[in-house]
């Protein structure tokens, strides 16, 4: 390849580092991606997303706290938390729902709710939250973004303010 | 410069191919001793029914090889293809942990992937004008997100960062007033994190404005040098206040390129003197300030 050629590529390049902040923050803004991922440039632009697991055991009289955490489930939402879920929904936590069927020889359908959080101008948070539904052995059978998609956090402790 | 047993004088080019690899490799070793190859492991593990923590001491081997082939950097003509072999060894990595790949370790693959695509020894130009062209591009990004995410224009960025966690609180206790300080470390895990204090917001806004004007002041000859030392003051109080200390030690070098290749060069011992403490102190042999 000439000298020419790859001042070329290397040009194109640069340009490309020129588009990509706007079309990593179309993606990760849209997707719920962690925005300090995949090379934007956006660390300390915003806080890494923020995300946020809960669990609940289905049954015919309604959905209720799943009753053992096993170690695996806890270890593994560490990992989800702090890994798979920087991807947004891209990246559902079906892993987790195995090792709760595993673990949990009664429970036969299970809900698991992922919201990822971002600051917004405000400085408060904004939440979109996704629902995923299992059954045993761990088959995705729902997705659904739950109403309203973004959902604001109160800015109240606890308990209200007096 | 160095030079070659032969006593040519070694190029900028092949200087900072070598600092490159060796800034790679220095990072790479502080991770294996932290255990991060064990703990961080990219969904691949989750796919294969895997959950961390895995054990770490692979991260030793990788930190060997990627010391071997920046070993390699340093025989004369053989630098583009250590260069070459890091690039490969970094993209593995960066499947290896992804999503969980930071910025600067993409922007290390790219300087390297750069050096391995230019000669080092006769391409010179172009590989310095792609690197310090990434640098000031990274700059740019940055400042483009800022505006894009919108949480510099209230300083909300500067609460969240007073509030929850030691990184930049240390820096931002000198603008904001101490009533301010106390109210965002309560709202801690909540919010809101919005600023009361206009030297906080001037501050905050002046970080994205920097951001885009430094760039365009590296491309006009006549505010060049002044550019790329603003740039390099800013970068350096940024990254000892975020206390990642490795970016910098990327940055500095690229963006003196700016001034000349010979400035660059005459910052390389610090970063190899700054990469040999971070290492030495990754195994506990001196205190760790920076974050890993």
């Amino acid at each position: 390849m000439t000298t020419e050629t790859k001042t070329r590529w290397v040009k194109g390049f640069l340009w490309a580092l020129v588009a990509w902040p706007f079309v990593h923050f179309a993606i990760t803004r849209s997707l719920d991606i962690d925005p300090w991922r995949l090379g934007g440039w956006a660390m300390y632009a915003t806080t890494p997303i923020r995300v946020e697991l809960n669990l609940t055991r289905i049954t015919p009289q309604g959905e209720g706290p799943v009753e053992r955490m096993s170690q695996p489930m806890i270890e593994w939402g560490d990992w989800y938390i702090n890994n798979g879920a920087r991807l947004g929904p891209l990246y559902p936590p079906d892993g987790g729902a195995a090792i709760v069927f595993a673990n949990n020889p009664g429970v036969n359908r299970i809900a698991i709710y992922v919201s990822h959080g971002h600051l917004t101008w405000r400085g408060d948070w904004g939440y979109a939250t996704t629902r995923y539904e299992y059954i045993r052995p761990g088959t995705r059978i729902r997705t659904t973004p739950l109403e309203g998609d973004l959902i604001q956090r109160p800015t109240e402790p606890p308990g209200g303010s007096s | 410069m160095g030079s070659t047993p032969k006593g040519r004088a070694t190029g900028p080019g092949v200087l900072l191919t070598q600092l490159l690899a060796v800034h790679a490799t220095s990072e790479m070793w502080v991770w294996a001793a932290y255990g991060k190859f064990g703990t961080q492991v990219g969904i691949w593990a989750d796919l294969l029914g895997l959950w961390p923590p895995l054990d770490p001491r692979p991260g030793y081997v990788v930190a060997l090889a990627l010391s071997a082939v920046a070993a390699l950097a340093f025989v004369p003509g053989r630098a583009r293809i250590a260069a070459g072999l890091q690039t490969a060894l970094m993209c593995a990595i960066a499947v290896y942990f992804f999503p969980n790949v930071p910025n600067h370790f993409i922007a290390f693959t790219m300087g390297l992937g750069l050096c391995a695509f230019c000669d080092p020894e006769r391409e010179t130009d172009l590989l310095l004008l792609g690197l310090r062209s990434v640098a000031a591009l990274i700059f740019f990004g940055a400042g483009i997100q800022k505006i894009l995410h919108g949480t510099y224009f209230h300083g909300a960025i500067f609460g969240f960062m007073v509030a929850e966690g030691p990184n930049f609180r240390e820096t931002l206790k000198y603008l904001l007033p101490a009533d301010e300080m106390a109210r965002l470390q309560a709202a801690r895990g909540r919010g809101p994190f919005f600023l009361s204090s206009w030297l906080g917001i001037f501050a905050a806004n002046l970080s994205w404005i920097l951001e885009i004007l430094l760039p365009a002041g590296l491309l006009i000859r006549a505010t060049r040098v002044g550019a790329a030392i603003a740039a390099v003051l800013f970068v350096v109080v940024i990254q000892l206040s975020a206390r990642e200390v490795f970016f910098a030690g990327f940055m500095v070098p690229l963006l003196l390129l700016w001034v000349s290749p010979a400035a660059a060069v005459r910052s390389l011992p610090v970063v190899y003197f700054v990469d040999a403490y971070l290492v030495l102190a990754g195994f506990g042999l001196f205190p760790y300030f920076a974050a890993i």
